[in-house]
């Protein structure tokens, strides 16, 4: 079980609950998130998705702007 | 995040796919998801792509055609590229020699067929890299030839139309010219289409080797076609065994990379990664292993080093390397 905090956008209703100030995300890492993904191609536009329902968070992402 | 980003004016986008959604996206400096970008280099792979497309419309036969078979008007006994194949242009060992590149002088060595032909050889086709824009733009001659459009005209109908490219949302194409978009200043060394964002020569030829622009999103609907192999929605846009024989190492670069068919191979660093680079940061990261894929546009500099040494070395990597410890 993997918690975050309210206020991020999760689109998927069946990988979560709302418990009172907190949104918990069940199961996802792995298969069980990337299975409620819908199959697309993004030839009219590409779909945003919060990156935990891939098993990211916005923290891994902290690195792709650091600077030396 | 942000904060980290402004402090390097350069970067303009970066954009992470992941499973085929966006999970990261970020604008900087005045730029957005509908402002057209000068990729620069990147237009190599796309022109690397439409020769698969030929391939698979069967206008090309081979890879190991004579360069100058799709020219018979020209009299080989005027220069030395008798044994360039198509494939030695498209990884950059056709051995010709061009002079250095200006603004001047690329428009000025494309002026005619014949001169672009009689470059003197330097060394053996298929043996040596040199990086050259020369050879990429006689691809471009080679594609229009086939298909009986420009290079560009040819892209949007087989490559562009297909993946939502040079359309906005409701498919309308070209975006730019009814307000829903904006274009970048045409790339210095070519001369402007008219109508599509993609430059030309003075001969009106689609220039292979830069001056297209695209979004990036666009830039990341291109690389998603790689990831998955040239397939999209369905359809095998670009053979399969083309996508793979772009992506496999013919020689070595000074940029520490291998170099398929105008794309960067990056096995030393990574196992099956590869890289569109363009001039001053415009890239496409292809991470077919982890279904990812990593867009960045810049600002080029000369007098720095490129806006994307420390976004990929101190930000996509460690990233990367995070992800396959979870």
């Amino acid at each position: 079980m993997l918690e975050t905090k309210v206020g991020f956008s999760v689109y998927f209703s069946k990988c979560y609950k709302k418990q009172s100030e907190k949104i918990v995300i069940f199961e996802v890492k792995g298969c069980f998130a990337m299975e409620q993904l819908e199959a697309y191609w993004p030839t009219s536009s590409w779909r945003t998705v919060a990156p935990q329902v891939l098993g990211m968070q916005p923290a891994d992402f902290a690195t792709l702007c650091a600077r030396g | 995040m942000q904060r980290c980003a402004q402090e390097d004016e350069r970067i303009h986008s970066l954009l992470l796919v992941r499973s085929g959604y966006i999970v990261f996206e970020e604008y900087y400096h005045g730029w957005s998801q509908n402002k057209y970008h000068n990729v620069n280099s990147v237009t190599k792979s796309v022109t690397s792509a439409l020769v698969g497309v030929a391939l698979r419309e069967k206008l090309i036969d081979t890879l190991d055609r004579p360069l100058l078979s799709f020219f018979s008007e020209y009299d080989a006994r005027n220069g030395e590229a008798d044994g360039v194949l198509l494939r030695h242009l498209l990884s950059l060992t056709s051995g010709l020699v061009s002079p250095p590149g200006d603004i001047d002088t690329f428009l000025e060595h494309t002026a005619s067929l014949e001169r672009i032909l009689s470059r003197p050889a330097k060394h053996e086709p298929g043996q040596v890299f040199a990086y050259d824009d020369i050879d990429i733009h006689l691809v471009s001659l080679v594609l229009s030839r086939v298909t009986g459009m420009s290079t560009a005209a040819f892209a949007l109908a087989y490559l562009f139309e297909p993946l939502g490219i040079w359309c906005d949302e409701q498919g309308e194409p070209y975006p730019w010219q009814h307000g829903k978009a904006s274009e970048d200043t045409p790339h210095p060394w070519g001369l402007q289409d008219g109508q599509l964002l993609w430059s030309v020569d003075r001969q009106g030829n689609t220039i292979g080797a830069f001056g297209l622009q695209l979004t990036a999103r666009e830039m990341a609907k291109f690389g998603y076609l790689y990831v998955k192999r040239g397939i999209w929605d369905g359809r095998q846009i670009i053979p399969a065994e083309y996508v793979q024989a772009s992506i496999r190492a013919y020689s070595s670069t000074s940029k520490g990379a291998d170099y398929g068919y105008c794309w960067y191979i990056l096995h030393k660093r990574r196992q099956n990664a590869y890289l569109a680079l363009g001039f001053g940061g415009q890239l496409i990261v292809c991470l077919p292993d982890l279904d990812m894929l990593f867009v960045m546009t810049a600002q080029p500099t000369i007098e720095r080093p490129p806006a994307h040494s420390n976004v990929l070395d101190k930000g996509l990597w460690p990233l990367v390397e995070a992800l396959e410890a979870k």
